[in-house]
């Protein structure tokens, strides 16, 4: 809908000040968008697929053509410029699916999955972009299922469950909102344990559940937040004579957040 | 406008270089060339092979009964080279994902399909008018009788608007449909059973034959060519008055490409 192909049925989105639904093509004109699996014409080759999406913008041809071998040397397919889309592989049509998203300059980039389906070093090329471009001033609007790549790259999330935004903030902000409200994580590494110190601390008010971590020293509490029961763990724990060399508090990430917020399936 | 121009051109060019226009050409070509070499040989046939009136009007009429005779192979091979060339044009976009990239710039779905449209017509016209036009100087070389601009002219014009409106409806159900295979078979179905169908509703409905027979975008064709090229001599013979075949022919190139741009403008993709 933000980027003007589908049309709601209710309500009104802006863009830059611009309504999506009346004033499209001034959206458009400002905006670069990159569908999850992009599609080209295969026949043409990737400087001359640049070439027409660029002629759309009336951007005059020396530029056209400097802007267009920028983005192909930006994308690492500088030296496939002349090879037709439909021998490029997925990552490359991704990348090309990019550069495209970019040919305009925009202010506001919409990216739908952008590292989907991408093996690593191209995951991470498209992640290093992305931060770079919005250092420069480019607003990046990012969809995806891939949590991590999220919280590596947005300073504001949208969480959206059964078509509804159920929350949009900063990850800190919204980590703070649901560690006051809900139960709080703290992982224990230790020498060696025993069930008995694992019965003990089980037994402490506040303490909901245990996860012992078979391959190394270390479980996972689940405690009340409201609670003040760490120093009571601890004391716990050392009485029993266990050796510990940490206790921390496991920091909420963005899974985390999108589990409690959308509920465990 | 620019927008529209720009689409025009890359579709122009996408067709011109395509393996199917390529294949669709060289039938034309040939098919042409046929026509005109056939029409030759029978005009210089005895008349134990060919009857004295027929050979009396081909040798009155010199190289217009040779158009005529390019006309009547169009009636045939027109729709399909236009449905072949636009049968996919939206909705090869829609399965490949590539509309996406395309509906993001700033260019509205309106202009799309009109860009589009103009780039089918255009990738016809320019071997279509090439080919007629060394057909025509091959005529006029070879016959002693000679023939007007406006003749020339008439039969080009008529002949692009013919093919036209056959791109139109190929475009209309390229926007209609969801697979290419289904918009494939529709085009061939009104290629083959249009002029069928109209035939049997003229049978039926013998009345109004004349006015039944404008459901075929041949025939107010074939009358609007006739009248360019001076071969429609008695207007009176015919069903309705020659205004009727004219508006007809427009209105067969207009509803088609009308409906498609809207369907193409309404739909979610």
């Amino acid at each position: 809908m933000l980027t003007t192909i589908i049309r709601p049925t209710k309500g009104t989105a802006k863009i830059l000040g611009f309504d999506v639904q009346q004033k499209s093509l001034e959206v458009k004109k400002r905006i670069g968008f990159m569908p999850d699996v992009p599609g080209f014409y295969g026949e043409m080759k990737a400087s001359e697929l640049l070439n027409f999406y660029a002629d759309f913008y009336r951007i005059p041809k020396i530029d056209r053509e400097k802007k267009v071998e920028d983005l192909l040397k930006m994308m690492q397919l500088d030296e496939f410029k002349n090879k037709k889309v439909k021998t490029f592989s997925r990552g490359m049509k991704q990348k090309l699916g990019f550069a495209s998203s970019l040919i305009n300059d925009p202010e506001v980039l919409i990216l739908d999955e952008p590292t989907i389906g991408l093996d690593p070093s191209t995951t991470h090329f498209f992640k290093k972009s992305i931060k770079s471009l919005n250092e420069k001033g480019v607003t990046v609007f990012l969809s995806s299922h891939i949590l991590s790549d999220v919280q590596a790259l947005c300073n504001k999330v949208g969480i959206i469950d059964h078509g509804k935004i159920i929350a949009v903030d900063t990850i800190d902000s919204l980590s703070k909102k649901i560690s006051s409200t809900s139960n709080k994580k703290i992982v224990v590494t230790f020498e060696d344990i025993t069930d008995k110190a694992i019965n003990a601390v089980k037994k402490i008010d506040g303490v909901l559940s245990i996860k012992k971590d078979k391959s190394s020293n270390k479980i996972e509490i689940e405690i009340d937040s409201k609670k003040p029961i760490i120093p009571k763990i601890n004391k716990t724990l050392v009485n029993n004579d266990v050796n510990i060399t940490s206790i921390e508090t496991k920091e909420m990430n963005l899974e985390d957040i999108f589990l409690s917020l959308v509920g465990e399936k | 406008m620019w927008t529209i121009f720009v689409l025009f051109k890359k579709e122009f060019f996408s067709h011109l270089k395509s393996v199917r226009m390529i294949i669709l050409m060289v039938i034309f070509s040939l098919l042409v060339l046929l026509t005109v070499y056939g029409t030759f040989m029978l005009m210089g046939m005895s008349e134990a092979f060919v009857p004295p009136d027929v050979s009396e009007i081909m040798i009155e009429q010199g190289p217009i009964f040779i158009l005529s005779s390019i006309v009547g192979m169009i009636f045939f091979i027109g729709p399909i080279t236009a449905l072949a060339l636009s049968f996919d044009t939206i909705v090869r976009e829609k399965i490949e994902n590539s509309l996406h990239l395309l509906l993001c710039r700033p260019i509205s779905r309106r202009s799309i399909a009109i860009g589009k449209f103009l780039g089918i017509l255009g990738a016809l016209a320019l071997p279509i008018i090439v080919v007629n036009s060394i057909a025509i100087v091959v005529i006029i070389f070879l016959s002693d009788k000679g023939i007007s601009f406006t003749q020339i002219g008439g039969f080009l014009l008529f002949t692009l608007i013919f093919l036209a409106i056959y791109s139109a409806i190929g475009q209309l159900i390229s926007s209609s449909v969801k697979t290419t295979t289904t918009s494939l078979l529709l085009g061939i179905v009104i290629w083959i059973f249009l002029p069928v169908i109209v035939s049997i509703l003229s049978v039926f409905l013998s009345d109004f034959s004349g006015h039944i027979e404008l459901l075929n975008p041949s025939a107010p064709y074939n009358v609007c060519v006739g009248h360019a090229l001076g071969t429609l001599t008695n207007e009176a013979s015919l069903s309705i008055p020659l205004w009727g075949y004219y508006l007809s022919f427009i209105l067969w190139l207009f509803i088609p490409l009308i409906i498609s741009i809207e369907i193409f403008n309404r739909k979610e993709d």
